[in-house]
């Protein structure tokens, strides 16, 4: 058994993660637009008597690293030393690809290029001759189409020829003008008698990174002591000037290939350019994203309403089946209460998160998603966030842990803290059970229309965050913005119901474990000590309830509700799970919910304006603290969010009251 | 010369300078925005731009597209 | 691709049918909404209403831009279509899901016939000739020659 460690590098959004999906068998999730992968993940394959393992990295443009996704990739081919480099290259677009391909080459490590997408380049008109590519680059091509897995067979067979080879691969290099190659040779030839310092890299190929710019390398080397001639001592602009010819250089060599290898025909296409005058146009741009989101929730609401009736019902003959069987009463208890009540009223809302997962994975595919980052750019500017930001609040909406690593793709640290503190507002979807059944319970038939209230509150909470935090804290302005559009592409719906299903089933495994765990929690808490009437005021949960009670007296919440609150750290889901299992079942949950006297409508809706906003779920938390890096961020992220939480729960309470006068 | 984000939507421009050098100027030449490129604009909103380059389309915010200085082709 | 004249008279024709269908569809959506008038068969929905006039909005600057500029209007009644008629079908899926809930929660008012009744559906059956013959279109623009020039 061999092990052959290969990585997986290319350009943002040319299919990688279909890849490393393809070779190794599982089904991380891709997207149309740049930036879903933000950290190195990892797979294997057997084959014969080798073992493949696969590391997908975060997609760049080049090795420069300003962002900290893309330095996780540089990190990872600058000095993980794999067996070989597969680069990805979308062959509708090679002449962009190919210079990250000048920038990898140098590097010495066995490269291999899989060209893919190549049926949308023959659909496109674009002919290329892969042969006269291998020839120049001196680089084994292989064409895949990496969504239907064509190719890969070979490209695995590529990967062990040339890893087996003895001698370490030449690549094609690069001509540089001769002022250039003249400093490489002299920092070269310093570089390598101090070898030691540099790990993997070569003397000759650290000297191009340094010419180029590369702060943490230089840095690296400045820490261990090392002073650079010709670096230290050159000027500014002479080094810019420099950095600039290497380059040129490297476009330079990246047309000529192209220009050799790209044959173009007529083909047909959608033409991006004359959808994209429509979809962000000056003025209809951002009523066309509000209609699109607008239509997105109602579907999402009432197109599973009657699944989630039929499940209440399956749920409520349960309980009834189970309460008409003779067994020991604290057994039934346990069952009826304990994990039918609990656990029923979290999967009741599977077809909603089912259906939304659904909507926003067809969204991403289209394409779409980027140009509303492009919209939402000026909103978003003016509030003190970058538009990048926005795809991880989109995101957020289905769930925050995965919009939290996003924020990966900003640049400025200040844009990355802001939109970290604001994520947790986005509204995920294990908020909406709360929701469905808090504004059913209290606002019939309104209750669409209070839920998009909260959509709403949510995004209004993150703008006052977000302006806060830039004019009081950070006091600059938000970097800039660039970002790649990608094509548009037919959604293909089974792409998207593949993508639902394994969304929703990890949402399935939370809620067997995590929520049915934290559900018998309250249980146990509701029934002990032993012999107190169940989920009273006497019980455990009760006590803790009491204690905590008068801290949200001026919020004029129950005790059960703080309970609930209490238990949603876990998940937000459980907030429901717990009342569940404190108000006795499922089925009665929203009669009793509905009878109770200490509840009235406009404190439901300071209830859900308080999950809404009071602190992320433990896994949040997590990837909150993990980063930013420290906990002082991350205390502030937390405080933050109750304190919002708190305020805004007593104004709705309280500008509640007067309109509707209870 | 003027900044990219003066140009109208339909336009076919050079790029004649990059203004800055810190890393925003190092980010647009990563993208292919260098000197001596032919790029479009195929939308324009206030001071935003949309621009293609070959098959590569970027949006960039106005920060990014008033450092691009172009040469309106005729 | 600039051609003064627009030689699908028809198609172009059509697109002002359309326009004036998918207003008149969002106006009268919003006055059954704001109940000043009940007596059409259409979706009482204030929200929805906004978006048809928006769209019809759409359908007016292709009309407009259809005089110059050929390609804007393919674009834009492009768009415009295909977002009335992926609307419409959001709304049979939320009637459908509204008129199913109701049926199943044992209520007798139950009308089927009400899942036809959004503005969207009316207006897109109407954009649907339209929409064919612009994406038509459409891909006979993108067969240009600028990749290979």
């Amino acid at each position: 058994m061999k092990d052959i460690r290969i990585l997986l590098a290319g350009n943002p959004n040319v299919g990688k993660t279909t890849l490393f999906n393809s070779l190794c068998g599982v089904h991380q999730h891709t997207g149309n637009y740049p930036g879903v992968t933000v950290d190195i993940k990892e797979g294997n394959r057997q084959i014969n008597d080798h073992s493949l393992i696969v590391s997908d990295l975060p997609g760049t443009y080049s090795l420069s690293a300003f962002t900290p996704d893309e330095q996780v990739a540089r990190d990872a081919l600058l000095t993980s030393n794999p067996d070989a480099v597969v680069q990805i290259i979308d062959a509708t677009n090679i002449e962009r690809n190919l210079f990250l391909t000048t920038q990898m080459m140098e590097i010495g490590i066995p490269m291999i290029i899989a060209l893919n997408m190549s049926d949308l380049a023959d659909e496109q008109g674009i002919t290329i001759d892969a042969e006269c590519l291998e020839k120049n680059l001196k680089i084994p091509v292989v064409r895949i189409v990496a969504r239907t897995g064509e190719g890969i067979d070979t490209l695995v067979e590529n990967i062990i020829r040339v890893t087996g080879q003895k001698t370490r691969a030449t690549h094609k290099e690069i001509e540089y003008p001769h002022s250039v190659t003249n400093y490489i040779g002299e920092i070269g030839n310093y570089l390598s008698s101090h070898a030691s310092l540099l790990g993997k890299l070569s003397p000759h190929y650290a000297a191009i990174r340094l010419m180029e710019g590369d702060e943490h390398l230089e840095k690296m080397l400045h820490d261990q002591g090392l002073v650079i001639p010709f670096i230290d001592k050159s000027d500014p602009a002479e080094r810019d000037g420099i950095a600039e010819d290497i380059l040129l250089a490297r476009y330079r060599t990246a047309e000529e290939i192209t220009t050799c290898a790209v044959k173009c025909t007529m083909g047909q296409v959608l033409p991006a350019d004359l959808i994209d005058q429509v979809l962000t146009h000056r003025f209809y741009g951002i009523p066309i994203f509000l209609a699109c989101m607008w239509f997105a929730f109602q579907v999402t609401f009432s197109a599973s309403n009657p699944f989630l009736v039929g499940i209440e019902y399956i749920f409520g003959y349960f309980t009834e089946l189970m309460n008409e069987v003779e067994m020991d009463p604290f057994i039934q208890s346990f069952l009826s209460d304990g994990v039918i009540g609990g656990v029923g009223s979290v999967f009741v809302f599977v077809p909603s998160i089912f259906v939304m997962f659904l909507l926003l994975s067809i969204l991403e595919d289209t394409g779409y998603l980027a140009r509303a980052a492009f919209v939402m750019d000026r909103l978003m500017h003016s509030i003190g966030l970058h538009g990048r930001s926005f795809i991880p609040f989109l995101i957020g909406f289905g769930c925050n842990v995965p919009a939290i690593m996003a924020t990966r793709t900003l640049q400025s640290k200040a844009d990355r803290i802001i939109t970290i503190i604001t994520i947790p507002f986005m509204s995920c979807a294990a908020r909406l059970p709360v929701y469905v059944l808090f504004a059913g319970v209290f606002f019939g038939a309104a209750a669409g229309n209070v839920i998009f209230f909260l959509y709403v509150l949510g995004i209004f909470v993150a703008i006052v965050t977000a302006l806060i935090f830039r004019r009081l804290v950070f006091k600059d302005e938000p970097s800039p913005f660039i970002m790649e559009l990608p094509p548009y592409r037919k959604p293909s719906g089974f792409a998207a119901a593949t993508h639902m299903w394994h969304k929703g089933r990890e949402y399935l495994k939370r809620a067997g474990i995590v929520i049915f765990g934290g559900v018998l929690l309250v249980w146990a808490l509701a029934t002990l000590p032993a012999g107190v009437e169940y989920g009273s005021v006497d019980s455990l949960a009760g006590i803790i309830g009491q204690a905590l009670h008068p801290v949200f007296a001026p919020l004029e919440f129950n005790w059960q509700l703080v309970v609930g609150l209490i238990f949603g750290f876990i998940a937000k889901e459980v907030v429901v799970g717990s009342l569940g299992t404190l108000y006795g079942g499922e089925e009665m949950l929203e009669s009793s919910l509905a009878a109770d006297p200490t509840l009235s409508p406009i404190i439901a809706l300071a209830f859900m304006v308080f999950v809404l906003l009071y602190l992320p779920c433990v896994a949040a938390l997590g990837v909150i603290r993990q980063e930013m890096g420290n906990w002082k961020w991350t205390g502030i992220a937390i405080g933050w969010g109750i304190f919002m939480a708190y305020i805004f729960a007593y104004l709705v309470l309280h500008i509640g009251s007067l309109f509707i006068g209870v | 010369m003027v900044p990219l984000s003066l140009l109208k939507t339909g336009d076919k421009v050079v790029v004649r300078s990059i203004c800055g050098t810190g890393h925003l100027a190092k980010t647009l030449g990563q993208l292919g925005i260098i000197i001596g490129i032919e790029l479009t604009i195929i939308q324009k909103a206030k001071e935003s731009v949309i621009i293609r380059i070959g098959e590569s389309r970027y949006a960039l915010g106005p920060g990014a597209a008033s450092m691009v200085l172009v040469e309106p082709q005729i | 691709m600039s051609n003064t004249t627009y030689p699908h008279k028809y198609l172009y024709g059509w697109t002002v049918i359309v326009t004036l269908t998918t207003f008149i569809a969002g106006f009268l959506s919003i006055l059954e909404g704001a109940r000043i008038i009940t007596r059409f068969f259409i979706l009482p929905d204030i929200p929805g209403g906004c978006i048809l006039i928006l769209i019809s909005f759409i359908f007016a600057t292709a009309v407009m831009k259809g005089r110059s500029d050929r390609p804007g209007w393919i674009s834009f009644s492009y768009v415009a279509s295909l977002l009335l008629l992926v609307f419409a079908g959001c709304s049979v899926l939320i009637e459908g899901g509204n008129v199913l809930t109701t049926i199943m929660e044992g209520e007798e008012e139950a009308n089927i016939l009400t899942i036809l009744s959004p503005g969207f559906i009316w207006a897109g059956i109407i954009a649907i000739p339209l929409y064919l013959g612009v994406s038509k279109l459409l891909y006979k623009c993108s067969c240009r020659g600028e990749c290979c020039e």
